[in-house]
């Protein structure tokens, strides 16, 4: 049976071309606003909002229309806590190994991370293994009290590189959720789950399916949206006359 | 012309043993005339870089922690906390093509 949908007055109103110089459309606004929320209230979020920001994820573009994603919504407060005590532990023994960042003159621990840089040099980035310190002293929250987490895992069999997919679909959500009031935040830490057998089982994640990313949602504490500045990079620029500059 | 690590850099990790020189992280300062000490900056900072004294604000002073993401800056309710310097690295972990750091800007 075919289902009828309703059409928003003749499929697209015509969207205007700003001048140049002219102050930024709503769209832009949230985008440029938008902060990572570590600081959240208890409340919880409704069920309609949750359904509101996947469906923004639902309609993100993928490589050959592939959408390799699947969300796993955890509002279930026990169940955080028990990721979170499993993040935390894995942390610490990982830290073990890796933190010759606080404690210096242990050259031992060094070797053993410059080795493992040779093999997987984006996870042993100086920037993740301070973040595993602060988890594993505690002083650093994984969801940051946050009352929903979506779990986003990619279908690993997709065309191309799914891992792209999944990362635009994360942030259409990310963004129609800070237009709607809501904060969130990006945690990657959530991977430490795919490598328990236990974990797997209980979230029932099987074989084509794997772990990407999660995304902390709730209300925010204070208003952490705001403007802040970024440093510019630079833009290599072919102009219409063959010209190269580089631009910031 | 664009940057590119050299061989030699591409090879060789930074070592945090002699913190300063090998890894410039962010600083941030504080308008103690503005703040009242609300606590939000230090229980929102992603690296845990931020400590309470003399219940104001400071950047904690043992380790340099701090990733310049300005977070505490957009959530000060007293517009109190300012961005100084951002973070580098060196060597393999260099940021490459940076220009100076801009709030979002209308073309």
């Amino acid at each position: 049976m075919l289902m009828k949908f309703e059409t928003a007055s003749s499929g697209h109103s015509e969207i205007a071309v700003p001048e140049s110089g002219a102050p930024f459309n709503p769209v832009e606004d949230v985008i440029y606003r938008r902060r990572s929320v570590r600081l959240y209230k208890k409340k919880q979020v409704p069920e309609y909002l949750v359904r509101r920001v996947i469906e923004a994820g639902r309609f993100a573009p993928s490589t050959g229309n592939s959408q390799p994603w699947k969300f796993i919504v955890i509002q279930d407060q026990k169940m955080i806590k028990d990721m979170t005590d499993h993040i935390v532990k894995s942390c610490q023994s990982l830290v073990k190994m890796t933190d010759y960042f606080s404690k210096p003159g242990t050259g031992w621990r060094e070797r053993i991370v410059n080795f493992a840089r040779l093999f997987w040099q984006n996870e042993f980035h100086p920037n993740p293994l301070g973040a595993f310190t602060q988890i594993a002293e505690g002083k650093l929250g994984v969801w940051h009290g946050a009352p929903t987490v979506i779990i986003i895992l990619i279908d690993q069999r997709a065309p191309s590189k799914p891992l792209i997919d999944v990362g635009v679909a994360g942030q259409n959500m990310v963004l129609s959720a800070h237009s709607m009031g809501l904060g969130t935040c990006w945690v990657g830490f959530v991977e430490f789950l795919s490598r328990s057998y236990k974990w797997r089982k209980r979230l029932n994640i099987k074989s084509p399916y794997r772990i990407a990313n999660s995304i902390a949602i709730g209300y925010p504490k204070g208003t952490p949206d705001g403007y802040v500045k970024r440093e510019t990079k630079a833009i290599d620029w072919y102009d219409e006359n063959g010209q190269f500059s580089i631009k910031y | 012309m664009p940057e590119y690590l050299t061989r030699k850099q591409k090879k060789k990790y930074e070592s945090y043993l002699n913190i300063d020189e090998d890894m410039v992280m962010g600083v941030v300062s504080f308008d103690y005339e503005k703040c009242k000490g609300c606590r939000f900056c230090v229980e929102a900072c992603v690296s845990a870089g931020l400590e309470m004294a003399d219940k104001k604000p400071r950047m904690i002073l043992d380790r340099p922690v701090c990733i310049a993401c300005g977070d505490c800056s957009a959530l000060c309710p007293e517009n109190a906390i300012t961005i100084e310097r951002f973070q580098q690295f060196n060597f393999k972990y260099r940021f490459l093509d940076r220009g100076e750091p801009a709030m979002p800007r209308r073309f």
